[in-house]
């Protein structure tokens, strides 16, 4: 394989997937959270959606999940980007039903998360 | 009775159906005797227009309402077709119905009594077939055929119906009538009116010159005044009925036409033959036709009418016409529910009651009286009806309810309720219904009889009603002609009796009232903040939130029996239910069958919720038909509210005294014996533990005076009838001079003569008194014995005589009947100081007071001696609004043995204080009722070695600010209100564990109230409740100040104290934390956690009165430890009660699912949450303690110990019920503590306080109490953190 070694998954919103966003390249690893706009059983495709982003989620490795088209879920996995439509798809390595969770707060706490991460990187630096 | 058309078509149609029908007898019916019907078995092809009449009205015109609560069953239809073949009959003697005046229907064999729609002149004697028809089995005469449908058999004889054609000559005739007779040649056609019903006139036979009763009745015509009748006008003619005349049926045979012309009210009918007669109506001549020999009945015209399935309403003037279903039938009949806030009253014991008029029933009622009344509690239409009134059954009821039977004849009770104008017979008529519900008592039976309860009710409501309720009545013949000037017009229309209810009634009534206030605030409130019912839980339900009505809003008299339940209050209870009563004045009689009025009182609601404090009440009014049929509906049981009753002095009366009886009895008592006197000191506790079975006795201090008391009631004071009705005068009779001897002159003498002569009143049940001589002799045969010898005695109350225990007051004085083998006389003057006396069931107590006469020779003002302050006793006689002594037995005294006896006060005031110094004590006599006593010096509190809370014990009255809720320790005894009381213009505090549980009826700010022994902390008025600590209530004030009652110089009744089952001192932070106005000095950690395992649990039962099972939960946790994660580290977080509740999730709902609960689970309302099973096991083992006895945290189960006090075996399911306990605890959610710590001293304190062994040391964790529990809301809490950590 490409890349033997997993880095945790990065909590981020659908937006900032966007081409030219760091996030945005193979085979990184990534929390996505959004609701599922649909799924398809053949393909075990499904498509989330936040804040008018949307991402499509290969769920073929997930096994206890039982998806229902209208509830908020939260994937972890690494992002896979097909060239031939230049169109991103995250590889699910795992995943739960996060409904009731306020996803305003959400992006705040990500937000504030990074933040922290980022002092306490500097800090270590630092030392 | 007319028909439609298009129904008789259905009539031919069904004929030829009818062929294969079975034709059943009487006979069988009876022989069977069930309740059948015929109606639909006949018609039931829906095609049929007139499918079983009288069920198929019923889907659309029964109204709602009253098909939730209608118990009754449909009759039973016969499965195959059935007629029945016979004929109609006039009553006769052949068939005695207790109704009198019902038709007949014979088959041959046997002859029942009937009802007939759709009547006809022509079917009396003629053989008809019944083709629908209901049945009902009748004791008086086999049974009741409800003729629906029918037809003639012999088809000949149907002409047509309108033709007027027949005439039928009233008495049958052997000769044709020719009308030859000159005098009667008189005939009436016209309207008919109305219809008197049956009576009987004493008139002079013309031959033999003998006085014979001859029945007869009246029928009043609105006739035309045209001279000849001819048939054939009758049709369609232009008649002017505008002439009032009355005709007179009368003698044996023609009265029997009685039910048939009471079919035909309304209609035309024409009698010829008629002689005509005057007579003299109170002075006034009448002209009346008679009927005679010759008389003939002309049958109306069948006119079209409408057939109406509502209630109709025809009104002129004070009289008219009702058309309704019966909704109930009580009191024999004399009470009639009509629709919602109708009454109809069939008092009159003249009137003809149809059979047929049952539940659900249609029936027109005409010439009724309508009397409108309003009072305080409602609003009636009541129907009164009266000679003119005449009932006749529109369709008859499908149910199967009891048919109307008139089975009382006339009695003193029906002729009073008579005398009464209508609405006050209606009042009769509930108070009636009311007294039923004082039988099922099987000691009562022989007094309470049904006659007595007539009885009672009579002499109830004549000392009730006001006289102008009452009306003279003027006999049939003058109220039926002259009924508009009889008086039976002229009804007194404002009603201002008190309902008289039943205690379930009135309680549910707020109970529905409450529930509508709360849904009305849930539906405002429910839009806006909807997150503060989460912080609901921090708050404990303030006990304070507490409303009162006063019994004039209210307008409703209750009656009962006093008693006082096992759990220590005084309640009033009638068979439907009980309420919790504040009295001043009780009398301590023993006689638990007396029921008593209680008109003034207020009624207090405890427990409200905050919201509804500040709204108006709903003024719903009181629905008579909860008063006749006491069924409480099912309702939500969503609040928690104590209701009480507080009445002020004197307010509760004696409803009966059967005088003889009671009268007799307690003389019996008196006469002749020997008393001992004995003054109650204090009640000791109730030893034993809260979960131990009661069978424990308690222990009262006493001290027995050296005197006893000789009665000398002799036969002919007996025999005297002094009494008067009511409540009599102190002086009933002459003072009888008493014998003084000479020693006694020496005021303040501490010798006593051997024997005081004096004047003893003992007041009787009957609200009247017995005043007789008795002698005070001293018990010691030595002249003189110094007072001081009164003997400190300890007695026990078994549990059979806990009674006696409760009602016993505080510094109450007692006589106890001498007994020649009883502990108190067997070493007669061999008691010694501290003995134990063992009281029994059959020792009787009364409670006794003692008055002083200045002189006894002359009845001058009598001085009033009360022993302690809080002795009831009789003021001044002539201010005092209720005559009567609030003890049992007054005790009037020569002035001389005042001194005497204020040396007995003075040992007796030394004695009821606690520590008593005995030292500057020289001004007690005389201490008014109203005085404080504050007996605590504030002495320097010893150091304390932290076992017992000590100091200085007080006893002291004043008046309830306000009860505020605290969370901190004084002296060790953790508290969880204070109770800031106004004694002598200062606050003084009392701080306490007293729950919402314990709460004193009544209690709560407003109230005035005695603490006894309450624990000085050695600061300035601040005081502790004990387990030793007795609160009395004496009155309490509204909100507003006012007060209550009239003030109370009587003391209360002694109300329970605080019983240690219900005083759970938890200790808190140790002694340094004497702050009691908050917690700032006890460090308070809030986190949110949850709950890893529960590492103790102790359940018990909290009281043993069954009565209090109702409304809340019957167990308390008085200890609960639980492991709980913060998310940083592990601590043992212990709690108790309400907080315990919560973290073990025993509020919510039962989730089935979880566990195989079958035996624990009915569907059920009440049942769905976890407390009420877990109640269940707790009811059973009384006090459960569960225990995790291993040393790692996360084995569930593994070394859990479950023990239990009852002897009875934990069951299987019990145990998987009480684990799951735990794993429902531990997959609860995330809790928000608010806990102090804890150090060893605390934990060894909680060990000792709960007999269990904590040994927290395995865990080795750090402990806390936890002081308030919330749940998390998670969200709520992100937020907050997220708020926090932007702005830092």
């Amino acid at each position: 394989m490409a890349n033997s070694q997993m880095g945790p998954g990065a909590p981020i919103t659908l937006q900032e997937l966007y081409p030219s966003s760091p996030f945005y390249k193979e085979a990184v690893s990534l929390r996505v959270t959004g609701m599922l706009r649909g799924y398809s059983v053949e393909t075990a495709i499904g498509v989330i959606e936040d804040g008018g982003k949307s991402l499509r989620i290969n769920t073929q490795n997930l096994r206890d999940v039982s998806f229902r088209v209208g509830s908020i879920y939260q994937f972890i996995g690494e992002l896979h980007i097909e060239q031939s439509y230049n169109e991103a798809i995250l590889q699910a390595r795992t995943g739960r039903n996060v409904d009731g969770i306020d996803m305003n707060l959400y992006r705040k706490t990500v937000e504030l998360l990074r933040q922290f991460l980022k002092e306490e990187g500097n800090s270590n630096m630092v030392e | 009775m007319a028909e439609p058309r298009s129904r008789r078509r259905g009539e031919s149609k069904n004929s030829q159906k009818m062929e294969n029908a079975i034709i059943l007898t009487i006979k069988e019916l009876v022989h069977k005797g069930r309740a059948v019907t015929g109606a639909s078995s006949l018609f039931s092809s829906a095609a049929s227009h007139s499918s079983s009449e009288s069920s198929s009205k019923n889907p659309n015109s029964r109204p709602g309402s009253f098909d939730s609560d209608l118990s009754c069953k449909f009759l039973a239809p016969l499965n195959h077709p059935a007629v029945i073949v016979g004929t109609i009959a006039l009553p006769s003697k052949t068939l005695i119905c207790p109704n009198r005046y019902c038709f007949r229907f014979s088959d041959g064999d046997m002859t029942i009594c009937c009802d007939i729609l759709k009547f006809e002149i022509r079917a009396i004697g003629s053989k008809i077939c019944v083709l629908s028809w209901n049945f009902l089995p009748m004791k008086h005469c086999g049974g009741f055929l409800e003729i629906i449908k029918w037809k003639f058999v012999d088809t000949g004889n149907l002409l047509s119906r309108c033709s007027g054609i027949g005439s039928f000559p009233l008495l049958p005739s052997l000769f044709p009538s020719q009308n030859d007779d000159r005098k009667s040649r008189y005939s009436v056609h016209g309207v008919l009116e109305s219809i008197s019903p049956v009576s009987v006139v004493s008139c002079m036979d013309g031959e033999s010159r003998d006085s014979v009763n001859l029945p007869g009745f009246l029928v009043h015509v609105m006739a035309c005044e045209c001279k000849s009748y001819s048939q054939n006008a009758a049709v369609g003619c232009s008649h002017a009925f505008e002439k009032s005349v009355f005709v007179y049926f009368c003698g044996l045979v023609v009265t029997s036409w009685h039910p048939a012309i009471r079919k035909l009210v309304g209609r035309n009918v024409a009698l010829s033959g008629l002689k005509k007669k005057m007579i003299y109506v109170r002075g006034d001549s009448l002209l009346v036709f008679v009927t005679t020999e010759s008389s003939v009945l002309h049958p109306p015209c069948i006119s079209k009418k409408q057939i109406v399935l509502k209630t109709v309403v025809d009104r002129r003037g004070n009289c008219g016409s009702y058309l309704g279903f019966v909704k109930g039938v009580y009191l024999k009949g004399k009470l009639v529910e009509m629709d919602e806030d109708v009454w109809l009253l069939l008092t009159d014991q003249i009137l003809n009651r149809s059979h047929s008029i049952r539940t659900d029933s249609l029936i027109c009622i005409r010439n009724v009286h309508f009397v409108n009344t309003k009072s305080s509690w409602g609003e009636v239409l009541i129907l009164g009806a009266c000679f003119k009134t005449s009932i006749t059954v529109e369709f008859f009821s499908p149910f199967e309810t009891s048919c109307l039977v008139d089975s009382c004849r006339q009695n003193s009770f029906s002729r009073f309720i008579e005398s009464l104008s209508f609405p006050a017979r209606f009042w009769a008529l509930l108070v009636r219904s009311c007294f039923q519900k004082f039988n099922g008592i099987p000691s009562e039976k022989e007094i309470l009889r049904s006659c007595q309860k007539d009885e009672l009710t009579k002499m109830y409501a004549e000392s009730q009603i006001p006289s102008f309720m009452f009306q003279p009545r003027g006999g049939i013949i003058t109220e039926f002609c002259m009924h508009e000037s009889c008086g039976c017009n002229s009804e007194a229309h404002d009603c201002n009796l008190k309902l008289v209810m039943p205690i379930s009634s009135f309680v549910q009534h707020y109970k529905v009232m409450l529930n509508e206030l709360l849904s009305q605030i849930n539906k405002n409130s429910s839009a806006n903040n909807c997150l503060c019912h989460s912080s609901s839980t921090w708050k404990r339900d303030n006990h304070t939130n507490t409303k009162t009505l006063g019994s004039d809003d209210i307008g409703v008299i209750l009656l009962g029996k006093l008693k006082i339940s096992s759990s220590g209050r005084l309640q009033l209870h009638d068979r439907t239910s009980s309420i919790d009563v504040l009295t001043p004045d009780l009398l301590s009689d023993r006689n638990a069958h007396r029921i008593f009025e209680v008109s003034e009182y207020n009624l207090i609601m405890e427990g409200l919720p905050e919201s509804m404090l500040h709204m108006p009440f709903l003024h719903n009014s009181f629905r008579c038909r909860n008063v006749v049929n006491p069924t409480p509906l099912a309702i939500e049981n969503t609040l928690t509210v104590r209701f009480s009753l507080s009445l002020g002095t004197g307010s509760c009366k004696h409803v009966y005294g059967h005088h003889s009886l009671d009268w007799r009895h307690d003389l019996n008592e008196f006469k002749g014996k020997m008393f001992h006197l004995f003054t109650h000191k204090f009640p000791m506790l109730k030893n034993g533990h809260p979960g131990m079975p009661d069978c424990t006795s308690v222990f009262v201090e006493a001290i027995v005076l050296p005197l006893e008391l000789i009665c000398s009631v002799t036969e002919e004071d007996a025999a005297a009838p002094d009494f008067e009705e009511h409540d009599t005068s102190q002086e009933i009779r002459p003072h009888k001079r008493c014998k003084t001897k000479n020693g006694l002159q020496r005021e303040r003498a501490l010798s006593v003569p051997h024997e005081i002569s004096c004047q003893m009143t003992i007041r009787c049940a009957s609200s009247h008194c017995l005043v007789s001589a008795a002698t005070l002799s001293n018990l010691k045969e030595k002249k003189s014995v110094n007072m001081l010898n009164a003997k400190r005695v300890l007695l026990e109350f078994i549990p059979e005589c806990s009674n006696y225990y409760q009602a016993l007051q505080i510094g109450g004085c007692y006589l106890m009947k001498h007994g020649t083998d009883d502990s108190f006389c067997a070493g007669r003057s061999g008691i010694s100081n501290n003995d134990k006396i063992s009281f029994r069931p059959e020792t009787r107590l009364w409670s006794v007071e003692f008055s002083f006469d200045e002189e006894l020779t002359h009845d001058g003002s009598v001085d009033v001696y009360p022993l302690v302050s809080s002795q009831p006793s009789l003021v001044e006689k002539q201010h005092v609004s209720s005559p009567q002594p609030c003890s049992d037995v007054s005790l009037l005294l020569p002035y001389d043995a005042k001194g005497l006896f204020s040396v007995f006060l003075k040992n007796l005031e030394e004695l009821n204080k606690p520590f008593a110094a005995g030292k500057n004590n020289n001004n007690i006599s005389c201490c008014t009722h109203l005085e404080t006593i504050m007996q605590a010096e504030p002495s320097q509190v010893p150091p304390s070695n932290s076992l017992f809370p000590e100091g200085n014990l007080a006893s002291f009255r004043g008046d309830v600010v306000a009860v505020d809720a605290v969370t901190s320790s004084v002296v060790d005894v953790s508290s969880s209100y204070c109770i800031n009381v106004l004694v002598n213009h200062q606050i003084v505090k009392i701080f306490g564990p007293l729950r919402r549980h314990s709460y004193l009826t009544g209690f709560g700010p407003g109230a005035s109230a005695t603490f006894y022994r309450i624990l000085g902390t050695g600061e300035d008025n601040r005081f502790v409740l004990t387990s030793a600590s007795f609160i009395k209530i004496n009155s309490r004030k509204a909100p507003d100040g006012r007060q209550l009652e009239k003030p109370a110089q009587q003391a209360a009744l002694c109300l329970p104290k605080v019983t240690p089952q219900e005083y759970v001192p938890c200790m808190l932070a140790g002694p340094a934390c004497n702050s009691f106005s908050g917690n700032k000095d006890n460090q308070q950690i809030k986190s949110a956690c949850k709950v890893l395992s529960v590492y103790l649990l102790i359940l018990q039962t909290r009281s043993d009165d069954p009565s209090e099972n109702e409304c809340r939960n019957n167990f308390d946790i008085p200890l609960a430890g639980f492991v709980v994660d913060d998310g940083s580290s592990v601590y043992l977080c212990w709690t108790s009660g309400e907080r315990a509740f919560t973290i073990l999730r025993l509020h919510e709902a039962f989730p089935e699912e979880d566990i195989d609960v079958a035996q624990w689970t009915k569907r059920d309302s009440t049942r769905e949450t976890t407390v009420y099973h877990l109640e269940q096991i707790v009811r059973v083992h009384k006090r459960i303690v569960m225990k995790c006895s291993g040393s790692q945290i996360d084995t569930l189960f593994r070394d859990i110990t479950v023990a239990v006090t009852s002897d009875q075996l934990l069951a299987k399911s019990e145990d998987t019920f009480l684990k799951w306990l735990i794993l429902n605890a531990i997959s609860g959610p995330l809790w928000e503590v608010a806990a102090s710590s804890m150090d060893m001293k605390m934990i060894a304190h909680l060990e000792r306080e709960q007999c269990v062994e904590i040994d927290t040391s395995r865990l080795n964790l750090q402990n806390v109490w936890g002081n308030e529990v919330c749940q998390v809301d998670p969200l709520v809490r992100a937020w907050s953190l997220l708020q926090g950590l932007l702005n830092s």
